[in-house]
């Protein structure tokens, strides 16, 4: 009983990315996995602020670190723990942030994720 | 037996091998936020951690019991935790209101000198506000705020002071990374001497505050933080700018990582001087020609708030030329000429200073601050040559403590000296005046000083007081008191009362006795000054869905019990250098109104009222250039892709009376009392991706007070007065200018 409720509480705290829980509990295991991410659209000068600022206030993410940004590709590498956030997760909240260009526009794409071994 | 003594010295090891990790968020009004620099406390232990910059934590607890986490930081609720089997997990703080704006303030600032600044109203200038104007020297940082007015001191060489409350510059204290480096000689010049560009953020509370950092300060505290060195966020800034004057100003600031653990910053900042300007046609240059370099080196070492050593370093030299006075004056030809008038001033200043500490734990640390610096000025005004050294030195030894989760207490020690050798000569006395001569000033003082910050529920005590031993007046007591309490959600009131001290730097910091022609009389031994300060003020927050609005209205009671300043009324020729024990007071009253619409507008306005005056038998004298009545209002807009910024600021300011001319003859008589006048001044800024290109215009009216020096034709002569300075002279300034950032 009471390990299903600490899944699904770890379930509502993954689902709601701004939770609203007070504490949240534990899922069974947790693995700390290392990963770069390579994202594309990045162009103005907020760009990696916002992308780093989003990814800062998740829970479960440790570290967030970027080279400098460039359009084409930006490296930004990300330390987290699986039980949570998913890469999934961390995925679609890069290309679900809004840019600083225009209002509703979503320009980020990740274009790969590779995964390092955790330091 | 061996084994067993390597066993029982493992033991505690062993216990305390579990660690705990997680992740710390505040609740904001936009989501979720992490908050860096949180303090966690096992409950009923010393053992405790802060959080890092992403808002992780790792704390090591024995493994056997079962373990409660205190959870805190300012402006949120502190929660206690129950940790249970977990070993990552996160915590949520809800926000506190009454205290959000405290949480605002130590939150960018960091560091420990601000937590003694809690209860107290600190008005914030950060690098964006620093943008919104060209800001090429700390004088000019304050354009969008109505505590500080910059004053000018000597129009010819366009040296300024920083006034609050209507008082002269000298009665404030400007602290530079929190270490006093603007004093004595170094005073005339020193508020311009630091560039923009070098300026990270800029503290500025009202009336007598904490008394960590001496006893002076009567009418307030202004706080410069220098930028750190941040090699991730900012490796190389360069920021060129050129005025219609033809002034140009060149910065460049570089960033570095030294090994593992220090950080480097060094800066350099050049000026060149203007083309030479006399638009009112009294052959007298409108500006001075200025000409300076500054070299500033900062190291870093670890943070304040983790465990064990941390150290900054800070390094300058500065080397300054001002020239000024007739446009035909030559400074190699000419000085000390009794035919071309001019001034120049050259001074060079190596400076000094280091805050070092060891943190024991998240409850306690000692840290040592100690700064030096050395002026060596050479100057003439007209016929009087002066020269100064000026050695300053500083120290001070404090230790914090966090007691009782409800206190935070320091205490320390402090020694100051000072050696101030002043020179007066004059090439030509045909104005026959007896103040040639040598001059010494030495002051050996040391104190100690004890500051405890009281948190309660609603309200908040900060009580500190330090006795500190000066050489001629004895021991000396100076204590002072913070209340504040939150009355709802939304308002905070605060009041304060304190007592502070200064001692007269007499040429040094009241260049008015060098350029006057007046003779100096000293009529007695002076003392030290020393004055009382209460205020009261209540700040109120309202936010909306798209709409931010602050309130805060402030009044301030300023009385003296002995005051030194040059008395020009007595006598047209002479300055009477005496205590003044009688009535002298300045009564502040402002009032602020900010609006922050949809995070892309912003409004400011600001009133003051100033009253400050002495009284003399029945006569109530009123200060002269102080403007009673005084309004601003700054407007900034800012598209939500932040690629561009527009910024207006305006001034007016009413009638400032002017001192009294009725001794002099009928040709050189000023008015009672000054010409209102308004300023404004706009800017606008192209922000691209390493790159912003600004321009802008000051006075952009052109309001210019024409002719401001008296008996200008006759720069030699009896009546001859360069301080009759009450608006702005130079009219209007275009600029452009261009900041890269890599």
């Amino acid at each position: 009983m009471k390990n299903l409720f600490a899944a699904l509480l770890t379930l509502v705290c993954l689902g709601c990315a701004q939770g609203l829980m007070a504490q949240s509990a534990q899922a069974a295991k947790d693995e700390v996995k290392v990963v770069t991410v390579k994202v594309s659209g990045l162009c103005c000068n907020g760009d990696l602020a916002t992308l780093k600022k989003k990814l800062v206030n998740q829970e479960g993410i440790d570290e967030v670190s970027a080279d400098n940004a460039k359009k084409e590709a930006t490296n930004i590498k990300v330390k987290y723990h699986t039980a949570f956030i998913s890469e999934a997760k961390i995925r679609s909240l890069i290309e679900k942030t809004e840019g600083c260009e225009k209002d509703g526009e979503m320009p980020y794409k990740v274009k790969a994720v590779t995964y390092l071994s955790p330091q | 037996m061996r084994f067993l003594f390597l066993l029982a010295s493992l033991l505690p090891c062993i216990l305390f091998a579990q660690s705990i990790k997680g992740k710390i968020f505040g609740q904001t009004p936009s989501g979720n936020e992490i908050l860096p620099g949180a303090t966690l406390t096992l409950l009923g232990t010393s053992q405790g951690a802060v959080s890092n910059e992403f808002g992780v934590f790792e704390i090591n607890v024995p493994a056997t019991i079962e373990h409660r986490l205190i959870v805190s930081f300012l402006g949120f609720k502190t929660d206690t935790i129950a940790v249970g089997e977990r070993t990552y997990f996160s915590v949520y703080l809800s926000p506190d209101p009454k205290n959000l704006e405290a949480a605002t303030v130590v939150a960018q600032q960091g560091g420990s000198f601000i937590s003694a600044l809690q209860g107290i109203k600190v008005e914030v200038i950060n690098q964006k506000e620093l943008t919104k104007a060209a800001c090429c020297d700390l004088a000019g940082c304050f354009e969008t705020q109505g505590t500080i007015q910059a004053q000018t001191t000597n129009l010819l060489l366009n040296s300024k002071e920083l006034r609050i409350l209507g008082l002269s510059g000298t009665y404030n204290q400007i602290l530079v990374d929190g270490m006093p480096m603007i004093l004595g000689g170094s005073f005339t010049y020193g508020i311009s001497s630091i560039p923009g560009t070098l300026v990270d953020q800029i503290f500025v509370a009202k009336g007598a505050n904490s008394v960590l950092q001496g006893f002076e300060s009567i009418s307030g505290q202004v706080n410069v933080v220098l930028k750190e060195p941040n090699p991730d966020k900012e490796k190389i800034l360069l920021n060129a700018y050129l005025n219609s004057f033809g002034e140009k100003h060149l910065n460049a600031n570089f960033s570095t990582t030294l090994g593992k653990n220090w950080k480097s910053l060094t800066s350099l900042h050049l000026v060149q001087p203007a083309s030479k300007r006399d638009r009112d046609e009294d052959t007298f240059l409108d500006l001075p020609l200025l000409t300076r370099l500054a070299i500033y080196q900062k190291f870093t070492l670890g943070d304040e708030q983790t465990a064990g050593w941390s150290s900054k370093i800070g390094l300058r030299y500065l080397d300054e030329k001002r020239i000024g006075g007739q446009s035909n004056f030559d400074a190699k030809r000419d000085q000390g000429s009794n035919q071309v008038y001019g001034q120049v001033v050259q001074y060079q200043q190596p400076e000094l200073y280091t805050k070092t500490a060891y943190r024991f734990n998240p409850q306690s640390k000692i840290s040592l601050i100690a700064s030096a610096f050395q002026h060596q000025q050479s100057a003439w005004f007209g016929v009087t040559q002066y020269t100064s050294k000026h050695l300053n030195a500083y120290a001070n030894l404090q230790y914090e403590q966090l007691w009782a989760q409800k206190h935070d207490l320091k205490f320390g020690f402090s020694y100051r000296h000072l050696n101030l050798a002043e020179s007066i000569r004059f090439s030509n006395n045909d104005l026959e005046r007896t103040f040639a001569g040598d001059y010494l000033r030495q002051e050996r003082t040391p104190g100690m000083f004890a500051e405890n910050v009281f948190n309660f529920d609603q309200f908040s005590i900060i009580a500190g007081a330090r006795v500190d031993h000066h050489r001629q007046f004895g021991w000396q007591f100076v204590p002072r008191l913070t209340l504040r309490y939150n009355a709802g959600d939304a308002t905070v009131i605060r009041a304060n009362v304190g007592r502070g001290l200064r001692s007269v730097n007499l040429f040094a910091e009241n260049i008015s006795l060098l350029i006057s022609s007046r003779d100096i009389q000293f009529a007695e031994k002076l003392d030290l000054e020393k004055a009382w300060n209460t205020g009261i003020n209540l700040t109120h927050t309202a936010s909306g869905e798209n709409l931010v609005a602050t309130f805060s209205t402030d009044l301030y009671h300023t009385r003296f019990q002995n005051q030194i300043f040059p008395d020009y009324d007595s006598d047209p020729s002479l300055a009477i250098i005496q205590n003044f024990r009688g009535t002298s007071i300045s009564n502040g009253f402002q009032f602020d109104a900010k609006f922050v619409v949809a995070k892309i507008f912003e409004a400011k306005f600001a009133y003051n009222f100033l009253d400050v005056y002495r009284r003399t038998g029945e006569r109530k004298i009123q200060l002269p250039f102080n403007a009673k009545h005084r309004l601003m209002a700054a407007f900034s807009y800012e598209p939500k892709n932040k690629q561009w910024h527009a910024d207006v600021n305006m001034h007016w300011m009413g009638p400032q009376r002017l001192p009294d001319t009725r001794s002099l003859p009928q040709s050189f008589q000023q008015p009672e009392f000054s010409r209102a006048f308004s300023v404004a001044n706009v800017q606008f800024t192209k922000v691209w991706k390493k790159l912003d290109l600004y321009g802008g215009c000051e006075n952009l009216f052109d309001f210019r007070q024409i002719r401001p020096i008296i008996n200008w034709q006759n720069p030699f002569g009896d009546y001859f007065d360069t301080a009759f300075a009450w608006g702005p002279t130079r009219g209007r300034e275009l600029y452009v200018g261009v900041r890269m950032r890599l």
